[in-house]
């Protein structure tokens, strides 16, 4: 008992169940990663240094077509997402509280809807009206997923934001638009970024939804890595799950280096001279 | 006061749901003029002030600028700029892009601007700290930031609502005689929002006394605390003894029987149910009665309160009534101090009371 | 501002749900295309005992995953939040970033690692243990639930705990708690709002998965998500797959009220204070 007492106020303990669930939380990737340079076919034992399975990915045509398509439905998805997303929060937060709690409560209720219930509907919709799966249909599917999240992260900034804020440069000769555009969105940048980096990952590696809703044309990647792993692990998986892993980080740290750099920009210096004291 | 008044509310009032925030309310403040609304939270004063910027509509009355009703006009497109609570500055912007900003909605010349922004930030000596981020300022800098970039547009009015709340005490201080320095300087009218009556005393010109949503009364700070017209406005302002009673001729029969002479000071015709104001610093203590035109009565000291400056005596009168009196701790005055249980006279000049309406 | 966004969320959301809800009563013709209708077989079908066995395995899955998720993320963000200084959004940054890594290469990765000569059959073999066939058994699916879904736990956990006043342990201590009673009465009850929010981003999606479970799993660990999707994308009977959706969506239903009765608890009672 003595030792278990204090183990809510001893960091060690905690460290280390910490750097447990981390180790736990790498441990495959770093087995992709490495296993997608292996010389041999095997996937126990590290037989050399070789590129040959990314070479087998690049020469694999419809693995290509797949990653465009990927690219393609994710960039889309996030701009209209975030376009969309933003003005909920906006009339959410700022606009008639009536109509904003049912939308907000269905947003909420949007993100926990397990994907498998809202894939199968769209399916089942789309299929009903007559709607050919194409990549529309999975533009569709994905915006209606992506549309919530942006808007659950920019509504919580939102309503951190001070009103006040808006109300000044209101009282400093801005229209209602301009309030928005100049002030709010700007003060916003951090989640609107955020929010869009969301949705491109969450678009990029999207399974279950686009599972239901890609139809038979090229498939999204991981639709079409699915198709490959239910024959079995091939080493080549390895290779183009890396470069999966490559594109999401590297995703990740352009968004925040575009980030900081977009926030400065330089002001003149003023000097005693320019002002003319009346 | 001949001129037109810059602003008048006529009648204005504003109600959310059953409460009405403001209430039929009538002001006049002159050109020039540095003013306060002063009152406890909740009194309407930020809805007033927030009226005159734009940001509220009145459900009744109007708002006039200069003559002018803009009673419908938004905030962008008034001559009115404001100094918000919380500063509200833009934290994506430098200092001198945040006092620019108006300038530049007005499309007012590059040149122009630049001389301008340059000028403000002179104003509130912030010259070197243009190009700085507003993340990186102190809380007395954002205040004048705040300030310069209101000022910049030149405003007919400016409001400020508590700017410096948010303020330590001693730059507090120091931010009052500033603003009022400026305020000379640059001779735009201020309305000054605050529920600190002595930040409102040190810098107005003219102070109205608001409460539940009412203007209780509006003055000069001197003639609000020496002759109060409510008994709000009196225990509002300071410090003062209210004692109960009503009213025969010319005396006040307090609620213990004593009789007291009416001063030249009289706010209300009530008869019935009257207050007598006396502030503690009036009431004179003493070991025996005193002659002359002092109404006196006997009783014991209960508490004594050392308050650096002076020490605040109570004393149960032997009719039962409790009076508070402070007595300065002023040169060859050490011997005087009086022991709690002490038996003691207190008194004071009928023209030092003011009789009140007992409105509860 | 609302009307566009409004719109997408009614039409590709509320929609396709309530046409969901629609064929969930209905049949298929010879087809096997589904019509409308107003008949409960979907609903018998999906209550009897070999469909009613994998919806309660899959409630136990969920649940057995949210617990899991809730010891381990727990601890992770209480280290990130109390412990790890200026490094904690770091901490919460690196558990996050497996998350945005493709769920399918997630799987994979764990269907090489637990693989009958997969590597970690071959380490343990290396210290003489036999090699277990992981793959099929309810550790792997439970695993693998855990494995994609701990993030959604620790976020949600991290911000409560970094809301909190760490001034109310000092003075649970003050007021001669100690470590574990002020772990128990003081930390935990203020963070229970994470704690909630976590356990439903959690148990939520992992009640729908399928793909953990196809991969990972066997014949004697199928989950609800295997038969939707085998419904809709084989030549399934689509009706029963909506039934089971709506399944899905009840459960959903049941766990929000669920938590937000529990969040909305009133604090104060008498047995809260004799306790």
């Amino acid at each position: 008992m003595g030792t278990r007492r204090a183990a809510f106020d001893r960091p060690r303990t905690l460290w280390g169940v910490t750097a447990l669930v981390l180790a736990l939380l790498y441990l495959p990737l770093g087995v992709v990663f490495l296993y997608s340079f292996n010389s041999s076919s095997s996937l126990v034992q590290f037989d050399g240094f070789s590129f040959q399975w990314y070479r087998a990915v690049l020469d694999n045509g419809q693995m290509l077509d797949s990653l465009r398509v990927s690219v393609e439905v994710a960039v889309v998805t996030t701009v209209v997402s975030v376009v969309l997303g933003t003005l909920l929060s906006f009339g959410v937060v700022r606009g008639m509280a009536a109509l904003g709690r049912p939308v907000q409560a269905s947003v909420l209720l949007r993100v926990v809807t397990p994907e498998t219930a809202t894939g199968v509907a769209l399916l089942l919709m789309f299929t009903q009206l007559g709607v050919t799966l194409s990549r529309v249909t999975l533009v569709l599917a994905h915006v209606s997923l992506c549309i919530a999240f942006v808007a659950v992260v920019i509504t919580s900034r939102l309503s951190q934001l001070n009103h006040e804020v808006e109300e000044a440069a209101m009282d400093l000769g801005a229209t209602r638009l301009q309030s928005v555009w100049l002030v709010a969105i700007p003060a916003l940048r951090p989640a609107i970024v955020s929010s869009a980096l969301l949705s491109f990952v969450l678009s990029f590696d999207n399974f279950i939804t686009s599972f239901f809703t890609s139809g038979i044309g090229v498939p999204p990647l991981p639709v079409r890595i699915y198709s490959m792993i239910r024959y079995g692990v091939s080493p080549e998986v390895n290779a183009i799950g890396a470069c999966m892993l490559v594109i999401t980080v590297l995703v990740i740290v352009l968004a925040m280096l575009v980030a900081r750099l977009g926030g400065r920009r330089r002001t003149p210096d003023f000097r005693q001279e320019d002002a003319t004291i009346v | 006061m001949s001129e037109s008044p810059t602003v008048q509310l006529v009648d204005v009032s504003k109600r959310y749901g059953d409460a009405a925030a403001v209430d039929h309310v009538d002001l006049d403040i002159a050109t020039g003029e540095f003013f306060s609304l002063l009152g406890p939270s909740g009194c309407g004063k930020t809805t007033t002030l927030r009226m005159l910027a734009g940001f509220i509509v009145p459900d009744e009355g109007a708002v006039l600028l200069d003559g002018t009703d803009v009673t419908d006009v938004p905030p962008y497109r008034r001559d009115v700029n404001t100094v918000f609570q919380s500063y509200a500055l833009f934290d994506h912007l430098t200092v001198a892009d945040n006092i620019a900003f108006g300038l530049k909605r007005r499309g007012v010349k590059k040149q122009e601007i630049r001389r301008r922004v340059g000028e403000g930030l002179e104003l509130v000596d912030l010259l070197p700290r243009a190009g700085a981020r507003v993340k990186e300022l102190s809380g007395g800098q954002c205040q004048r930031v705040a300030l310069a970039r209101a000022l910049v547009n030149r405003p007919k009015v400016l409001l400020l609502d508590e700017p410096l709340g948010a303020l330590d005490l001693k730059l507090r201080r120091q931010m009052q005689s500033e603003l009022k320095r400026i305020q000379r300087e640059v001779g735009i009218t201020f309305v000054y929002v605050t529920h600190d009556q002595e930040e409102a005393l040190t810098m107005s010109d003219r102070i109205g006394v608001m409460n539940h949503g009412r203007l209780e009364q509006v003055d000069a700070p001197e003639q609000l605390y020496e002759a109060p017209s409510t008994a709000f406005v009196a225990g509002f302002i300071g410090n003062t003894n209210l004692l109960r009673g009503r009213r025969s001729g010319d005396m006040v029969i307090l609620e213990g029987g004593t009789k007291v002479p009416v001063g030249a000071r009289v706010a209300s015709d009530a008869i019935d149910r009257v207050l007598v104001s006396v502030r503690p610093e009036k009431v004179q203590l003493g070991a025996a009665p005193e002659a002359g035109d002092v109404v006196a009565f006997t009783g014991r000291v209960t508490e004594a309160v050392y308050l650096g400056a002076s020490t605040r005596y109570s004393v149960r009168c032997d009719d039962g009534l409790l009076v508070t009196s402070d007595q300065p701790h002023a040169a060859g005055a050490e011997d005087r101090a009086h022991v709690v249980g002490a038996p003691v006279t207190v008194g004071w000049r009928p023209q030092d009371s003011v009789v009140l309406a007992d409105s509860d | 501002m609302l009307a566009p966004s409004s719109l997408v969320l009614l039409l590709l959301f509320l929609a396709p749900l309530a046409m969901l809800a629609a064929y969930s009563f209905g049949t298929v013709d010879v087809l096997g295309r589904p019509q409308l209708g107003f008949t409960l077989d979907n609903y018998e079908q999906a209550v009897q005992g070999y469909n009613l066995a994998i919806v309660a395995r899959t409630v136990w899955y969920a649940a057995a995953a949210t617990a899991i998720c809730l010891v381990l993320g727990y601890t992770v963000a209480y280290t990130a939040a109390r412990f790890a200084g200026r490094f904690s959004a770091l901490l919460v940054a690196l558990v996050v970033v497996p998350w945005l890594v493709s769920y399918v290469v997630r799987i994979y990765a764990w269907k090489q690692l637990l693989g009958d000569d997969g590597i970690v059959n071959s380490a343990i073999g290396m210290f003489g243990v036999t090699p277990v066939s992981w793959i099929g058994t309810p550790y792997a699916v439970i695993g693998g639930l855990v494995y994609s879904y701990l993030p959604l736990m620790i976020l949600p956990l991290y911000a409560s705990l970094k809301d909190m006043d760490p001034s109310l342990i000092d003075a649970g201590k003050d007021l001669f708690g100690t470590p574990r009673k002020t772990f128990w009465f003081v930390t935990l009850p203020s963070t229970r709002t994470g704690v909630i929010g976590g356990c439903m981003l959690v148990f939520l999606p992992a009640l729908g998965d399928f793909a953990t479970a196809q991969f990972l799993g066997g014949a004697q660990t199928t989950m609800v998500g295997n038969i939707v999707a085998d419904q809709f994308v084989a030549s399934g009977q689509q009706t029963f797959g909506a039934a089971l959706s709506m399944g899905l969506v009840l459960l959903l239903v049941v766990t929000v009220l669920l938590g937000s009765l529990l969040n909305r608890r009133r604090r104060g009672r008498l047995s809260d204070v004799v306790v």
